[in-house]
């Protein structure tokens, strides 16, 4: 099993919730102070230094007009991180391509970086999440059908070598493309796909990619697994591990309340999401029976997880504690989910020290990452 | 015409209305009443709303709007009153601006469609980004009459809706809720033209009717209170005698109450 380091990179000195209407769209930016964040993006960026220091990958995202996650534009941190790590692959989860108006742009952004990394990058590709509607501009209803578009049309500007081509799709036209420079790992970075569907975890299955799916339990993270299995059995292939991965908050400490400490900061990141329901359900974004059942229950979505430690830990949304207690429960989730490849673990959130930070790092990669081998020996190497 | 669904009533001059954000015709049941007691009424649904199946390249009210012109065209309905309301009203300037010869009377109740003004002033103000309930107080004249109880529904009207919901999303959400060139070929409109406001409208602005008056030649405005932006569904009777009046002026029929009729 490989670990995947990451932040959201938050800027989490703000106001008490009822001091502004959303966390996310509408946030005023005078709520930003620059010296702040300059001093965030440098620890952040520490932080994922040290886990490459210290044996563990790296994964970045980007996120828009929000405080949860100052990188709007992730190819500008993975290329900081493609000259400042030494060994770590470096994971973009993900490039929001139903968002990007430049599908190009995103080959070419993701080619460069894997050049100047000598071939750590692996690619994710994400939909994006619905609050992004606004600021993306683009209308919610197309978000799945841009994806696989621009999906297309990437793969196409890593595969091609002999001439330019021309693209004239439902949603994105280009007279001449021809990218350079191609990508450093031939024909292109392993790629990855988020999902929170069975359908779309089929999807991702017939093409082999990797499928990432964040924080929504061992019961939630079998029936996506088991979907991308079953695609795969389907079509006469088998599922190695190494194609399924999931994102679950992380913190290893020296003692038990150490860990229990950390994790509780990571809560953060679930607490602080006040987002009001015209960003988070804008028409078009989930199928008209998602919002008709969304009415019949008053929800949104799935059940919120909760805040309480232990249920979180039970669930396998949070993995916490000393190295044998997290060892343990990583062991748990594995067999109850049947097997995966990786681990992205959020290890940083909200208001956690940096120097925090590094200690879960540390904890984690040379207490629990050696011991992963032993419970999940069919890993496969990744393609 | 496959995938034209409609329903209609009526005897009389034809008399095409096109539905605002919520399709159903049970929501502005006694407006059609009272219409087609005069008229051959059209009510036709747009592909994506309500129970109307979406067409794969109809993506704009633009591409409606050709479709719809098919459709008289094979009925050979080439003398039309046209009534529009809010999206609705959006297709009619559509339609009525690529051929205006075929509609002697246009009416234009609460329209979208059309854009002016510096780049970083909204037109019309973004329901996209609005509460529910700042939605409704800017839709209507009477917010608590016009919010819909949604879990009260059943799965077919509630499935509706939320069709309509999606559908006004995907037509009106870039551009916002108008056509770049609409604002530019107005002028194409050569029938009587009455626009109609709701007083209590927050969404399209007295300055908003004003740009589209000064756009179409010879338009007259009327105001309605104790209407918001769904004035067929808040003042149906004063919105059918609105109707009626200007388009038996238009075309130069007796007002008598026809035999039968509700008057």
């Amino acid at each position: 099993m490989k670990a995947w380091y990451c932040s959201e990179t938050p800027y989490p000195d703000l106001p008490p919730e009822d001091a502004y209407e959303s966390v996310r769209v509408t946030i005023p930016n005078s709520l930003y102070d620059p010296e702040v964040g300059a001093q965030i993006y440098a620890d952040r960026i520490a932080e994922w230094c040290a886990a490459d220091e210290a044996g563990l990958n790296v994964m970045v995202n980007e996120h828009h007009q929000t405080a949860t996650c100052i990188v709007p534009a992730v190819p500008v941190m993975a290329s900081a991180l493609a000259v400042r790590t030494k060994q770590a692959r470096i994971l973009v989860l993900g490039n929001p391509i139903a968002n990007r108006r430049e599908p190009v742009r995103v080959a070419e952004e993701m080619a460069m970086i894997d050049n100047m990394c000598h071939g750590r990058l692996e690619v994710g590709f994400v939909r994006g999440v619905p609050y992004e509607a606004a600021p993306a501009n683009i209308t919610p209803a197309d978000t799945t059908d841009r994806l696989w578009e621009a999906h297309d049309l990437i793969m196409r500007c890593w595969e091609e070598r002999n001439e330019p081509f021309s693209w004239e799709g439902r949603h994105f036209s280009y007279r001449q493309v021809n990218v350079w420079p191609r990508p450093y790992q031939q024909p292109h970075p392993p790629v990855w796909v988020t999902t929170t569907s069975t359908p779309n975890a089929d999807r991702i299955g017939g093409y082999g990619y990797v499928a990432a799916t964040f924080l929504i339990g061992h019961v939630q993270a079998k029936k996506i697994f088991d979907a991308y299995r079953e695609r795969r059995s389907r079509d006469g292939l088998d599922t190695p591990n190494d194609r399924l991965a999931y994102c679950a908050l992380v913190y290893t400490g020296a003692t038990e309340a150490e860990g229990r400490a950390g994790a509780q900061e990571l809560l953060w990141y679930l607490t602080s999401n006040k987002v009001p329901i015209q960003f988070r359900n804008p028409p078009g974004y989930v199928p008209i029976a998602a919002n008709v059942q969304a009415v019949r229950t008053g929800r949104v979505g799935p059940r919120p997880v909760g805040t309480d430690l232990d249920e979180l830990i039970e669930q396998g949304i949070v993995f916490a504690g000393t190295a044998d207690q997290v060892a343990g429960q990583l062991e748990r989730f594995y067999e109850r989910v049947g097997g995966f490849g990786h681990l992205l673990m959020l290890g940083h959130t909200g208001n956690m020290s940096h120097a925090d930070a590094v200690r879960g790092i540390e904890h984690f990669a040379s207490g629990v990452y050696p011991r992963v081998g032993a419970f999940s020996a069919s890993a496969g190497a990744a393609a | 015409m496959d995938g034209f669904e409609c329903v209609h009533g009526g005897d009389g001059t034809p008399l095409l209305y096109l539905h605002g954000m919520r399709s159903a015709p049970a929501q502005v049941a006694e407006a059609l009443a009272l219409l087609t007691a005069r008229h051959r009424v059209i009510f036709p649904t747009i592909p994506g709303f309500g129970s109307a199946e979406a067409v794969d390249w109809v993506r704009s009210v633009d591409d409606v709007s050709y479709r719809y012109l098919e459709w008289l065209d094979a009925a050979e309905l080439d003398r039309v009153v046209l009534v529009g309301s809010s999206i609705g009203a959006w297709l009619a300037l559509e339609m009525a601006t690529k051929c205006p010869a075929n509609f002697p009377a246009v009416i234009l109740a609460s329209p979208l469609g059309i854009r002016t003004g510096p780049p970083d002033v909204r037109f019309y103000p973004d329901l996209f980004s609005m509460s529910p309930p700042e939605v409704d107080q800017l839709l209507w004249a009477d917010p608590d009459a016009g919010a819909l109880d949604l879990p009260a529904l059943p799965d077919d009207e509630l499935t509706a809706y939320l069709r309509d919901r999606e559908a006004l999303a995907t037509y009106g959400w870039d551009p916002y809720f108008h056509t770049p060139s609409l604002v530019h070929r107005l002028s194409r409109i050569s029938s009587p033209t009455l626009i109609v406001r709701g007083a209590a409208d927050g969404l399209v602005a007295p300055e908003a009717v004003a740009v589209l008056q000064d756009g179409i030649p010879g338009s007259e405005l009327v105001t309605i209170d104790g209407a918001g932006h769904f004035i067929d569904i808040e003042q149906p009777v004063r919105f059918a005698e609105v109707v009626t009046e200007f388009a038996a002026n238009a075309i130069g029929e007796n007002l008598a109450p026809p035999v039968g009729g509700r008057g």
